[in-house]
């Protein structure tokens, strides 16, 4: 157990989420056979999704380096391999409703295409935060969302990142001393 | 008593001078707009306004900085109501009915209740302070590690009426929460944990950012899902009600003040805690507890009355003991200490006029944030007016500003993110957020004052202490009578329909 919980512990964060998907493609592939099941198969994988998250904290705890104190009962260890044995059972009651097709189905999905497009502009702006700064970032990304919720009219487009950049400088900046960055390109141009 | 009372006249006494008044009215302003700003919590805004008290008479600073405390409590909810963005952690409870009620086009009613609640509950605290300060602190300072663990055993229980149908989700939610509380440094040992080599992670998880993605960013991702184009609310109420209405929910505020007033003495347990047990067992009173979740009048009640009380109830400790209890407990304490007063019981009877001064000046700013609301209130409703393709842009900007206030770095805003895309897949798939929360905010003092209680009594302070036996007993009963209860109706309709 504690060879598998310091493979874990020793890969960085996207590797996390990489082990994330295989487990919830996994979980999927194994879902397929079950027709009673396709309804949920969502809620399933959320299911898979949280218990895989509960299986990585409880190899890992076998990987802790636990410092030996005399006397103590409990280490680091300890709780989070309590939640784990919760969770199972729990896991377990969610799922039987789904099994006995008790459970409301799915939703069925929305305008995902539109959805992806505002997260990934969301992403792109925080990744610009660094190089072109908040403000003209936040701006930008306030006209692209607007644009992709169909909004055409050009003085909306105009005037609410111009009058966002105008309060947020004054209330966030100035107000309340939260140093906004500024970005290495803008920094580099103003000298 | 008269010497209370005498001490109170005197109290107000040396409030009432115009810039002592003008300072509170100031503090409370500063403390609503801060309060309503995600990311900007009570404390925060209290050490925004410290430095310029260091000029100031003891008593004209403190006055001010008790009025953004009041302001800022109550301003959290302003944000959660209309935005479904909870300004301040205790205001993620009033999200869960006032953003319904908004959505439902009964916003001016959400503001309302959310204002004289927090009104009243903030009277409830102040006035269990002025009477019962001394004793109460006494009290709270008895409790063993093993009782702040039942307390949390307690506040966990609330899932139970959290989840509604969706029980068996929401108790995957809060134990979900309740893992992920475990990232970052073991409280005891300092033992590292699932932290996959980020620094950042070492402090674990930033409780503000995630309570904005859950709640902000998750209800946004999924409403840009199905949004169609010239959306709008539906046709809204912005009027506040009349006074009558608000005698419909007087009980749930009295009960709701005088718990929170009552868990806000404790140490560490502060306003959120507070918020989701009154929460709680307002709805187990209520006679409509199916219309909690979806826009109940009586959850934005009992939510905003016991976290407005816990800020009294959190100075109890502080002024009697000079023991912070909470994050803003402890800047004003260090304000008190940067003006030579130490905090305690000789300041009681050493600096009367300035106890009893700060005392008097929480009821007037109880009455300021009731004129701020209802002047504000019609402003504010306002945000909701909004085309949605103004508004959802502008909430996304506010979260992402708002979490990367909270350190002043990126980390916040991508525990904001993820948080987000948690929550949107939550909301997607019928599993409610707040157990997550709910996990989150008790996960650190459950295990704190599990290992605690082990280390000083072993496994028998959980059962050799009365108070522990009683309060686990009533989370037990907590858990366990509903479900007798069910079962008892389910096989009587059997038998009717038989």
């Amino acid at each position: 157990m504690a060879e598998i919980g310091r493979f874990f512990s020793g890969q960085g964060l996207l590797m996390q989420l990489v082990y994330l998907g295989v487990a919830l493609a996994l979980g999927w592939v194994l879902l397929r056979p079950f027709k009673k099941l396709h309804p949920y198969t969502g809620q399933v994988l959320v299911l898979i999704g949280i218990l895989w998250v509960g299986i990585l904290f409880f190899f890992i705890t076998y990987a802790f380096r636990i410092p030996r104190f005399a006397n103590v009962v409990t280490t680091g260890a300890t709780i989070p391999r309590f939640w784990f044995y919760v969770l199972i059972p729990v896991s377990f009651l969610a799922f039987i409703p789904m099994l006995k097709g008790e459970e409301i189905p799915d939703e069925k999905r929305g305008n995902l295409q539109r959805l992806g497009l505002v997260f990934a502009t969301l992403v792109i702006s925080l990744l610009l935060f660094r190089s072109i700064g908040y403000y003209i970032s936040s701006a930008l990304f306030l006209v692209v969302v607007m644009w992709l919720l169909d909004s055409r009219s050009k003085i909306d487009l105009i005037a609410v990142p111009v009058g966002w950049v105008i309060f947020s400088y004054f209330f966030f900046n100035r107000l309340l001393y939260v140093r906004l960055p500024i970005g290495s390109l803008i920094s580099r141009i103003l000298g | 008593m008269m010497e209370i009372l005498v001490n109170l006249g005197a109290g107000f006494t040396t409030m009432f001078t115009p810039t002592a008044v003008l300072l509170v009215l100031v503090g409370v302003f500063a403390g609503v707009i801060f309060g309503a700003i995600p990311g900007i919590s009570p404390s925060m805004a209290v050490a925004l306004l410290l430095p310029m008290t260091f000029r100031m008479e003891p008593i004209l600073g403190m006055v001010l900085l008790l009025g953004a405390y009041k302001g800022a409590n109550y301003g959290g909810s302003i944000s959660a109501v209309l935005i479904n963005t909870p300004g301040t952690p205790s205001a993620a409870v009033t999200a869960f009915d006032g953003y319904p009620m908004t959505k439902n086009g009964r916003v001016g009613e959400a503001m309302g209740i959310s204002l004289y609640a927090s009104v009243f509950g903030g009277i409830i605290g102040t006035v269990v302070l002025i009477l019962f300060a001394r004793p109460l602190a006494l009290i709270a300072l008895r409790f063993w590690p093993s009782e702040y663990f039942a307390l949390t055993i307690l506040g966990l229980t609330t899932v139970a009426t959290m989840g509604g149908k969706n029980w068996q989700k929401a108790l995957v939610a809060v134990v979900f929460g309740l893992l992920l509380n475990t990232i970052g440094m073991d409280p005891i040992a300092g033992t590292q944990r699932f932290t996959f080599g980020d620094v950042r992670l070492l402090d674990g998880l930033s409780l503000i950012p995630a309570i904005i993605g859950l709640f902000a960013l998750g209800e946004l991702f999924y409403n840009i899902e199905h949004y169609a184009k010239a959306e709008k609310f539906d046709k809204l109420a912005y009027k506040l009600p009349k006074l009558s209405y608000y005698l419909t929910v007087w009980k749930n505020i009295v009960r709701s003040g005088t718990l929170g007033t009552l868990i806000g003495i404790f140490p560490g347990a502060g306003g959120t805690i507070a918020a989701f047990i009154s929460y709680d067992v307002e709805k187990r009173f209520s006679k409509k507890p199916e219309e909690f979740g979806h826009g109940s009048p009586e959850g934005v009640a009992a939510a905003e009355a016991s976290n407005s009380a816990s800020a009294g109830g959190a100075l109890v400790p502080l002024l009697a003991l000079g023991i912070p209890g909470s994050a803003t407990a402890a800047v004003l304490l260090g304000s008190l200490l940067v003006h030579g007063l130490n905090p305690g019981p000789e300041m009681f009877i050493e600096e009367p006029e300035l106890v009893y001064g700060m005392f008097a000046s929480m009821f007037l700013a109880n009455g300021f944030i009731l004129l701020v609301g209802i002047l504000g209130a019609g402003l504010f409703v306002r945000v909701t007016d909004l085309k949605k393709t103004i508004l959802y842009p502008l909430i996304f900007t506010f979260a992402i500003v708002g979490s990367y206030a909270v350190s002043s770095s990126m980390y916040p805003v991508v525990v904001c993110l993820v948080f987000g895309v948690i929550g949107w897949i939550f909301r997607r798939y019928g599993y409610p957020s707040a157990p997550v929360v709910l996990g989150i905010v008790l996960g650190s003092l459950a295990e704190l004052s599990f290992r605690q209680a082990l280390i000083i009594g072993g496994v028998e302070s959980f059962y050799e202490r009365p108070l522990t036996i009683i309060m686990l007993t009533i989370a037990l009963a907590a858990v366990v009578l509903p479900i007798v209860k069910k079962r008892i109706q389910d096989k009587k309709a059997v038998k009717d329909a038989a």
